[in-house]
């Protein structure tokens, strides 16, 4: 965390230097950088690849921790009789259980999906809201306060990973339930004429690799225009050039980012139930081909 | 933030991957195991109560029944009490007036024939008094069987049945 508060802190300190050349996909940029703690970089390298400790995983593991505390505190304390937290917690579950999973999948099947189903729901529903949560990410040079909010959803990176993840649950569950021959069969078809199943063919492929990037884009980038809405916003204020102006439109801007900010958290729902229920129908569909 | 970040990927397939099995262990098993729980107690209460009420309705109607058949019998009983104190009655009051008949009867036997011995008797002592009495007027004895006549002829006259009758 302190780590995340030093590059935030250079992060405003650059807004702050050159207000003029405000970007607002800065933000975005210096999020993936890797964090520093106790003077140490937490940049990490396994052969190619970069496992460095950025806001962004940092982030991830905020949501992860809140969801998995949350999940397990209601558990342990789990009454025949459930009080709020407990009864707040069992609607979402059977929510999800009876509308997002029992609409496409049903019995054991239904049971088998529904965790990976509501862990997902739930990593993404509380990755996308901490992103509407200011942090506070310490002083500046000149003692300003720095606050920025930021959601690990909106980095491709992220959204593309979860959607890989399902993308190939889905395949592996289709070839497990109807044999690999079985399942790529399915794919095409079986009226189609022979000459042109291998077009068929190669249509549906390419259509389930556009379902891959079609799922990880959507949430991807209903979140970043979110966020960058927001600090579009922020924006304006900096560009105002009297003090009067500030005075006189810095609360029109405010009212504007209250507005985005409460239709985000409306989106920040909708694209994680979205992404939990493509996923159901992603895999059940996978599992009982239509033929 | 649309870089292709590998590091990114993997954190986040890792941080995902670790939460789902933390969450499929430690919180879903159990929230599940309650709502199954809960369900499996609610539909028993409801079993229980189906079974309470159907039974509290089935005693109900057996007492409704017991109470119906009850009254039933009491006035069965009331009824036929009436019906033997009835026929006790008329019974008791038959023999009785038929008793009462018989003694009246046996009484007025009894009246006749005593009466009959009286006049018998009296007719005796008239008939000897009166040879007597001639006998002593007439100075001749008649014989026993001229007075007879002569006293039967006399007390032809006489309404003994009106004396019978008196007596009676």
């Amino acid at each position: 965390m302190i780590g995340l508060i030093a590059s935030a802190a250079e992060a405003g300190q650059a807004v702050a230097d050159a207000p003029e050349k405000f970007s607002p996909t800065e933000e975005f940029e210096a999020a993936v950088k890797p964090l520093s703690f106790g003077g140490h970089e937490l940049a990490f390298k396994l052969g190619p690849v970069d496992l460095s400790i950025s806001k962004a995983v940092v982030y991830l593991w905020i949501a992860a921790l809140i969801v998995g505390l949350f999940c397990y505190i209601v558990s342990k304390g789990a009454r025949i009789l459930p009080n709020r937290k407990q009864m707040a917690f069992e609607s979402l579950y059977e929510y999800v259980s009876d509308n997002l999973v029992g609409a496409v999948m049903h019995g054991k099947m239904a049971a088998s999906w529904f965790p990976y189903i509501l862990s997902l729901f739930l990593f993404i529903l509380v990755s996308n809201l901490i992103g509407l949560v200011p942090f506070f990410l310490g002083l500046d040079h000149r003692g300003i306060p720095t606050i920025a909010t930021y959601a690990a959803t909106s980095n491709i990176n992220v959204t593309v990973a979860l959607a890989a993840l399902t993308f190939i649950l889905t395949h592996v569950s289709g070839i497990r339930a109807n044999g690999p021959i079985g399942y790529f069969k399915g794919w095409v078809p079986g009226t189609a004429p022979g000459v042109l199943k291998p077009v068929l063919f190669l249509i549906h492929s390419v259509s389930e690799i556009f379902r891959l990037v079609s799922l990880g884009v959507r949430l991807f980038a209903n979140l970043l225009a979110g966020h960058i809405m927001i600090l579009v916003f922020y924006a304006l204020i900096f560009m105002l050039s009297s003090y009067a102006m500030i005075v006189i439109l810095a609360p029109v801007i405010e009212l504007g980012v209250l507005a985005v900010s409460a239709f985000e958290i409306f989106v920040a729902a909708i694209q994680a139930y979205i992404f939990a229920i493509l996923t159901a129908v992603y895999i059940g569909g996978a599992i009982q081909q239509e033929h | 933030m649309i870089n292709p970040e590998p590091g990114l990927a993997i954190w986040t397939l890792i941080t995902f991957v670790i939460l789902f099995f933390f969450l499929k262990k430690f919180a879903f098993g159990p929230i599940q195991n309650m709502i199954d729980q809960r369900r499996d107690s609610i539909e028993e209460s409801i079993k229980a109560a189906e079974e309470t009420r159907r039974e509290a309705e089935r005693m109900l109607a057996e007492y409704r029944e017991s109470i119906a058949q009850a009254k039933h019998e009491a006035e069965e009983i009331i009824d036929r009490a009436h019906k033997v104190g009835e026929s006790t009655k008329s019974e008791i009051v038959g023999l009785a007036r038929e008793q009462a008949q018989k003694e009246v009867d046996g009484a007025r036997d009894q009246i006749q024939r005593e009466t009959r011995k009286a006049i018998q008797e009296i007719k005796d002592q008239v008939a000897d008094l009166t040879i007597l009495a001639a006998g002593k007027v007439t100075g001749k004895t008649m014989n026993r069987e001229d007075h007879l006549r002569l006293v039967d002829e006399a007390l032809a006259e006489v309404d003994f049945d009106q004396l019978g009758a008196g007596g009676q």
